[in-house]
């Protein structure tokens, strides 16, 4: 097909005499040109791989592929079109809600044929995705609409200096003192003065002090039957085919209401008939589209019908952007005066051509009780299709009225809702980027064949290979895991050990400098939240850290207390800045001292200690702590030198571990992870921590909560639990008493060295006793486990200590 | 200033955490000293040198190679986020606005880039920007400027 510079891929079409452009959405009825202005549905087609693209606004370009949708055969001759012979009686309005409920199941195969039979363009699945992107803007004044009054708009707010810019959806506005973004279309009005436009492959995000909406007005459709038939067009369509493209738009044509079209269509040399606004108008069809009209009880053969119902103002931007967006032009306008509707005929009368809502379907819902113009919105899906309303909202404001037999005013309108235009959903998503958070470690992971996994933001070393293995190096001589994404604050000030007393269960104003205590964070409600250790690195500052995923909220909820209670403290995070290892094993003390010519003995360095160190050459801060129960040190250092400390530390033999041998590891302390083994329920004494809680200390978080629950008991505690090797309950799985559910599993894994499943549950008080038997679901049978209330492993601590 | 060594950077064993993430475009600035000033900001004069960044009414950043002696003064403290901060310098302000809402005019400002990812944006002249970002996600932002530098075709 040929087209010719300025051509659109519709006008090329049309001149190469093509005028069946697309099936409707439900009927599958042939549609031709109405609007030629990229408005209505009725020229969309998919074009290089891209459905639904308005071909009378596409500019045609060499090579490109235009394709027909939702059509079965072609676009002359599509099979589906049945459904418009045939289906009408079986498919009225809602049909889909009532009579493809049962059998419930077979819902999926109903919603299939659905989706085939009906609809719009097809998604592509394969080939290349379109680039999209995101540009933010700021100017002092933006316009909406470059018509005459836009332009002036724009140009006298130009003239008062400032940033000024235009937005049109057509091309051809000339810039005169302020930038012009066109061909692009403003999609909504936001708070804040943020105003999206779509521009293609470009997503500008416009903030503006002063928005002016010029959107003009938009010609509506009559309706009447056989408004939809191919060869009715609205005025501005015809203008646009023969000035713009000095396209003939047909041979004879009938115009009523639309004079302005008279003196083009006769210059385009079109036979014209012209009438007044009829009381009555029928268009009838031969050969598939438009041949003759109807006027008053006069036939009259003709292969186009040109006519107008008037301009509504295009408000929908004002009515979104409310009493701050100013208006200019012809968007101040009045609604376009009523026009008679026909009787019925054999042709249907088209409300909402995007959707194939007709005047009978409007009617139905009325009489069904969906009277309000949102009710039947939502139920005819009236207003609701690529027109987004432009063509349909009067029309069926206007047929509500009509039909409950009150005003348009009062039927009032439904709700201005972004986006005004349709809008690509790649283009509001934008280019892919997922963020993610990298130790400082992340490559030397990545180096040593790590499978990487997601923990929260952050991807850390699930295994390096091996997780039993990585236990056993761990358990019986040296290994090494990064904890950097522990969350790290610095609480500092003459009020930190008082702050940290009331925003934790226990006491840190009585813990020495230089040493460390754990600490557990819960809410007013007595709720655990976060946990972590203190260290107290001098009088005024102590060294907490917290969770992986729990230093933001733990920073903000410090934050939060310190401002509410006025104390002089200051609080930095300080999780990016400090990379952190746990070295842990048997050799632990001698790989450290084989790297610092610091004193690291027990004595010196003891069991929740905390020293600043060099190692390999390195500042670091050494806490002497283990959570997965060996001899460890926890090694802080600056971000940028935890490259060189790991190399030095893997170098003295220190097998690196993941986050899997560390789940084991610790589960065989039953140290607790929490938000795995706890939840929003959970509290310090149905956890098993009720030492933290030092209820003779004076106020402090979650107090009152606290009291009410030693007052009156636990309704559930976490107790560890041991099976049979073999056996391996999944997290989750539940706890059976009686045949019913008693309980949960949060942790199970299989421990090599000590030949048992072991696990962490939540069960009634009445069984967390030393020994109590209970079933554990696993698959569909039910498995014995035996409760245990100490940890599994060095129930001592002899060997952390040692 | 919070003398906790282990806090601060050690030349010797310094490494980028940009450095496996750039590209044609994109310099790594990472090594500056980067030192968080609070409180009584209205006394610090940036040495020869050196840039002070103000993000907040009490806050800044002072930036520069680190050959100075950390300000001092009454009601000011000083806290060392050099490895907390991963920094590098693009051309462009068509990329800037692709990757953040602040105003090109109104820089320095704190602000979110790359998706929500807090950034401290410095304008360099000659349509230069040097940007501050959360060391953890710096490898992740740099990856987006350089898509965003591919995407107007540099």
């Amino acid at each position: 097909m040929t087209a010719f510079a300025g051509d659109t891929i519709g006008s090329a079409l049309y001149a190469d005499g093509r005028r069946v452009f697309s099936r409707s959405f439900k009927y599958h009825r042939p549609r031709g040109l109405l609007c030629c202005a990229g408005r209505c549905p009725n020229c969309m087609m998919t074009v290089d791989g891209v459905p639904n693209v308005r071909v009378c606004v596409e500019p045609a370009r060499e090579g490109a592929d235009v394709r027909a949708q939702n059509v079965l055969g072609s676009l002359d001759r599509d099979f589906l079109s049945v459904v418009d012979r045939i289906g009408g009686p079986f498919t009225p309005v809602g049909f889909y809600y009532r009579t493809m409920l049962r059998p419930r199941r077979a819902w999926p195969v109903y919603e299939r044929v659905l989706r085939n039979l009906a609809g719009l363009g097809r998604v592509p699945e394969t080939g290349e995705p379109r680039r999209y992107d995101t540009e933010h803007r700021r100017v002092d004044v933006l316009v909406i609409g470059g018509g005459r009054s836009g332009q002036k708009a724009a140009a006298e707010a130009a003239a008062q200096g400032g940033r000024v810019l235009l937005v049109d959806e057509r091309g051809g506005v000339t810039a005169a003192g302020y930038e012009v973004l066109a061909p692009a279309r403003a999609i909504g009005i936001y708070e804040g003065g943020l105003v999206p436009i779509d521009a293609g492959t470009v997503l500008y995000r416009v903030r503006a002090a002063r928005i002016v909406v010029a959107t003009g007005t938009v010609e509506q459709p009559l309706v009447f039957p056989g408004n939809d038939l191919v060869g009715v067009m609205l005025p501005n369509a015809v203008r646009r085919l023969v000035r713009e493209w000095s396209i003939r738009p047909g041979e004879r044509a009938v115009v009523i209401g639309a004079d302005e079209v008279v003196d083009d269509l006769r210059r385009a040399g079109t036979d014209v008939v012209r009438r007044e606004r009829p009381s009555s108008l029928r268009a009838e069809r031969g050969g598939g589209r438009l041949a003759r009209v109807v006027v008053d009880g006069e036939a009259i053969d003709c292969d186009l019908l040109v006519v107008s119902g008037g301009r509504a103002p295009a408000s929908s931007l004002l009515a979104q952007g409310g009493p701050q967006v100013e208006a200019v032009g012809s968007v101040l306008g009045e609604q376009p005066a009523a026009v008679p509707l026909d009787a019925r005929t054999g042709e249907r009368s088209f409300v909402c051509i995007c959707e194939d809502v007709t005047d009978k379907d409007l009617k139905r819902a009325v009489a069904e009780g969906f009277d309000s113009i949102e009710l039947a919105k939502r139920y005819t899906t009236v207003t609701m299709g690529p027109c987004q309303g432009k063509l349909c909202h009067l029309a069926s404001v206007r047929l509500l009225a009509r039909e409950t037999k009150t005003t348009e005013a009062a039927i009032g309108t439904t709700t201005a809702r972004p986006p005004w235009q349709p809008v690509e959903l790649g283009l509001l998503a934008g280019r892919h980027h997922e963020p993610m958070k990298r130790s400082p470690l992340h490559f030397r992971h990545v180096e040593a064949g790590a499978t990487m996994m997601w923990t929260g933001a952050w991807q850390r070393p699930f295994a390096y290979g091996d997780v039993a293995a990585e236990v056993r190096a761990v358990h019986s001589d040296l290994g090494v895991i990064d904890v950097s994404t522990l969350g790290k604050l610095l609480v500092k000030g003459p009020d930190a050990a008082e702050l940290l007393d009331r925003l934790y269960p226990n006491r840190f104003s009585d813990l020495a400098v230089g040493r460390i205590r754990y600490g557990v964070i819960t809410t007013d409600g007595g709720r655990i939240v976060d946990d972590g250790t203190v260290g107290r690195l001098a009088d005024d500052c102590f060294y907490v850290t917290t969770t992986s995923t729990g230093s933001e909220s733990v920073y903000e909820w410090f934050e939060w207390w310190n401002a509410v209670w006025r104390y002089d403290v200051e609080i930095v995070n300080v999780t990016g800045a400090l990379a952190a290892v746990n070295l842990a094993g048997p050799r632990a003390r001698e790989a450290l001292a084989a790297l610092t010519g610091d004193d690291v003995s027990n004595e010196a360095l003891s069991y929740l200690d905390a020293r600043e160190l060099r190692v390999a050459g390195i500042p670091c801060l050494a806490l002497r702590i283990g959570f997965v129960g060996e001899l460890g040190y926890e090694l802080h250092c600056a971000a940028s030198a935890a490259e060189h400390l790991w190399d030095a530390l893997v170098a003295a033999g220190a097998v690196p571990f993941g986050l899997e041998p560390q789940r084991v590891l610790r589960l065989e302390k039953a140290h607790v992870i929490v938000g795995q083994d706890t939840d929003s329920e959970s509290n310090l004494l149905s956890a098993g921590m009720p030492w933290l809680l030092k209820l003779d200390k004076g106020d402090f978080v979650g107090r009152y909560a606290a009291e009410l629950v030693q007052e009156r008991g636990v309704s559930e505690r976490l107790v560890g639990f041991t099976m049979t090797p073999g056996v391996l309950p999944d997290e989750g799985a539940q706890v059976v008493v009686d045949g019913r559910p008693g309980g949960r599993v949060t942790s199970a894994r299989v421990s090599e060295r000590l030949g048992r499943t072991i696990g962490l549950a939540w069960v009634g008080p009445e069984v967390a006793q030393e020994g109590a038997e209970i079933t554990i679901r696993v698959g569909a049978a039910d498995e014995r486990a035996s409760v245990t209330l100490s940890p599994f492993y060095d129930a001592a601590g002899e060997r952390l200590r040692s | 200033m919070t003398r906790l060594a282990f806090l601060s950077p050690s030349p010797e064993a310094f490494a980028s955490p940009l450095a496996r993430a750039l590209g044609d475009g994109v310099t790594d600035v990472s090594q500056l000293r980067k030192l968080e000033l609070r409180g009584a900001l209205d006394g610090v004069t940036p040495g020869a040198g050196e840039d002070l960044l103000r993000f907040a009414p009490s806050r800044a950043l002072l930036v520069g190679e680190g050959a100075t002696e950390p300000p001092s003064g009454p009601g000011l403290r000083v806290y060392d986020m050099s490895a907390a901060l991963a920094a590098f310098e693009f051309e462009g302000e068509d990329a800037l606005r692709r990757l953040t809402d602040l105003e090109p005019a109104q820089l320095p400002a704190a602000g979110a880039i790359a998706r929500g990812t807090w950034a401290l944006v410095e304008a360099r002249g000659d349509g230069r920007f040097r940007v501050f970002v959360p060391r953890e996600l710096g490898h992740y932002v740099v990856e987006v400027v350089l898509d965003t530098l591919r995407g107007l075709g540099r």
